[in-house]
């Protein structure tokens, strides 16, 4: 009973805002509503005991991404501006494949994961864990996510810097 | 504390909800009452710096000063400017006073006197820690003033490229130590406080520390001189005392972690930890207030550091020493212990 009343109170905070984000007629609104969104996953993070995930959840996406974001939105014109069109007409395209991305989604999960349900009682350690994880049979993995970043970042300057003279 | 509700009859997620208000209701007192000592000290302090006697009037010493100032500040006109974003204007000091309230829970007073204390207590701190530069982007953007915004772009770069050290320098002591949990980092502090092996880890702690609560000399996005008060130009009343409540309930905090994390926390020396019957609480406050009358000595001691000054200095200077410190203390911790 308790557990259904916390779904159900973390899907409201995730899913009202995530609706608000898109239906938003202000830009830096929408940005303000992720905040709540992300906030409520890391709370579905935290009553599957996976407290870890949720924490970099906030630190990451609340406190890296959103403040990111919402500096590179200061930086545009025309924040608030009622006439700027925020939105085109596919919003029936937007709604089909969003459809279709869940039912992949959904299928290729269950056809995974479908017969495996989590622990009642979370494991203890997961912090340690996942670090032993990551530091030894996922090492590579790891690793080449950093690659990918370091390219992202290389990228970032080389547009920043511009044409050298 | 919870099961104490649940023997009463409350099931358990209602019994821990009940526990969490509690926790969070001392929490709160605590705060409040240390900030009426924290303000009344910023002015003695600043006046004996700058050759004044600062508050004197009201009750002894001027010690009800900062009560008085709050009277004032409660019975102030609510004023929301008119071409203001409302409810982005009325919410951002809740979100820059929140976070700054909520990261106590995890700091450790003493061996049996931590509010909660999570095994993920420095990750807490980091990931609540971040909340409240987006209430400074809210205010900046909500008031709807040009200093307010480019007080809010200031504080929002600041925070960003602070944040960066701050988390290495965590990160170092979290290595030496091999503990997430605030508790245990002090309890491996018997017999040697950190700022011992980590004394240039302390160093760069103190700075960023600094500026994260952004005072001078890393007070830009409010620079009076140049941005009149900075995110927080509209502000009144309540309102205001809501932004400078979070400046000093985070400045008290910044402190108690430093003395919890390279001070030993409730340790009264390194070698000997307790001193007759005084609670170890006493001497963890004692090292936080130290902190702070240092932090408030720097405060009206040195200039603002400009925009650009600021950057240089945390992503050419600190961010690379905190990144090789982190690298060098890693080899040292394995070469110590074989």
């Amino acid at each position: 009973m308790g557990e259904l009343i916390t779904f159900l109170a973390l899907a409201f905070i995730t899913v009202v805002p995530a609706v608000m984000v898109v239906g938003s007629r202000n830009v830096f609104h929408a940005g303000l509503w992720l905040i709540p969104t992300l906030i409520g996953v890391a709370g579905f993070y935290l009553t599957l005991g996976a407290e870890f995930v949720a924490a970099i959840q906030v630190l990451i996406y609340v406190g890296g991404i959103m403040v990111l974001l919402l500096f590179a939105i200061l930086l545009t014109r025309r924040i608030g501006d009622p006439e700027a069109r925020l939105h085109n007409r596919m919003q029936w395209w937007a709604l089909l494949f969003a459809l279709v991305i869940g039912v992949i989604l959904h299928l290729s999960i269950r056809g995974q994961f479908g017969a495996i349900y989590a622990a009642a009682v979370p494991p203890e350690g997961t912090t340690a864990k996942m670090g032993e994880a990551l530091l030894g049979p996922y090492l590579l993995p790891f690793e080449i996510a950093s690659i990918v970043l370091l390219a992202a970042i290389i990228g970032a300057i080389v547009l920043a810097r511009g044409e050298r003279q | 504390m919870a099961e104490f509700f649940v023997k009463l009859g409350l099931p358990m997620p209602w019994a821990y909800l009940v526990e969490v208000f509690i926790i969070c209701v001392f929490v709160l007192i605590f705060i409040l009452i240390n900030l009426l000592m924290l303000i009344w000290l910023e002015r003695k302090v600043s006046g004996d710096i700058q050759a004044r006697i600062g508050p004197i009037r009201v009750g002894p010493l001027g010690l009800f000063q900062t009560a008085a100032d709050a009277l004032k500040l409660m019975l102030k006109e609510d004023v929301i400017p008119a071409a203001a974003d409302k409810w982005t204007f009325i919410i951002s000091p809740f979100m820059v006073f929140l976070p700054a309230m909520l990261v106590y829970i995890v700091l450790p007073f003493d061996h049996n006197l931590v509010p909660q204390d999570l095994s993920l207590g420095v990750l807490f701190i980091v990931a609540v820690g971040t909340l409240p530069t987006i209430g400074i982007i809210m205010a900046g953007w909500g008031s709807n003033n040009k200093y307010s915004m480019l007080g809010a772009m200031r504080g929002a770069a600041q925070a960003i490229s602070y944040e960066v050290p701050l988390v290495l320098v965590l990160a170092t002591v979290v290595m030496w130590t091999g503990t997430l949990s605030t508790k245990e980092i002090v309890e491996a502090q018997q017999g040697m406080w950190l700022i011992g092996p980590l004394f240039i880890g302390f160093l760069l702690f103190l700075t960023c520390g600094i500026a994260e609560v952004n005072r001078t000399p890393f007070d830009i996005p409010e620079a009076e001189s140049e941005l009149v008060a900075g995110f927080h130009v509209e502000y009144s009343g309540m309102r205001f005392a809501f932004f400078f409540m979070g400046e000093y309930a985070h400045m008290l905090f910044v402190s108690g972690l430093i003395s919890a994390l390279f001070l030993g926390g409730w340790h009264f020396l390194p070698y000997k930890p307790n001193l007759w019957l005084i609670p170890g609480w006493v001497w963890f406050l004692a090292k936080t207030y130290a902190l702070v009358l240092v932090i408030m000595w720097i405060r009206w001691t040195y200039p603002r550091l400009r925009v650009d000054q600021l950057m240089k200095f945390s992503w050419k200077g600190l961010v690379p020493v905190s990144l090789a410190y982190l690298l060098i203390m890693g080899f040292v911790k394995v070469w110590w212990t074989g």
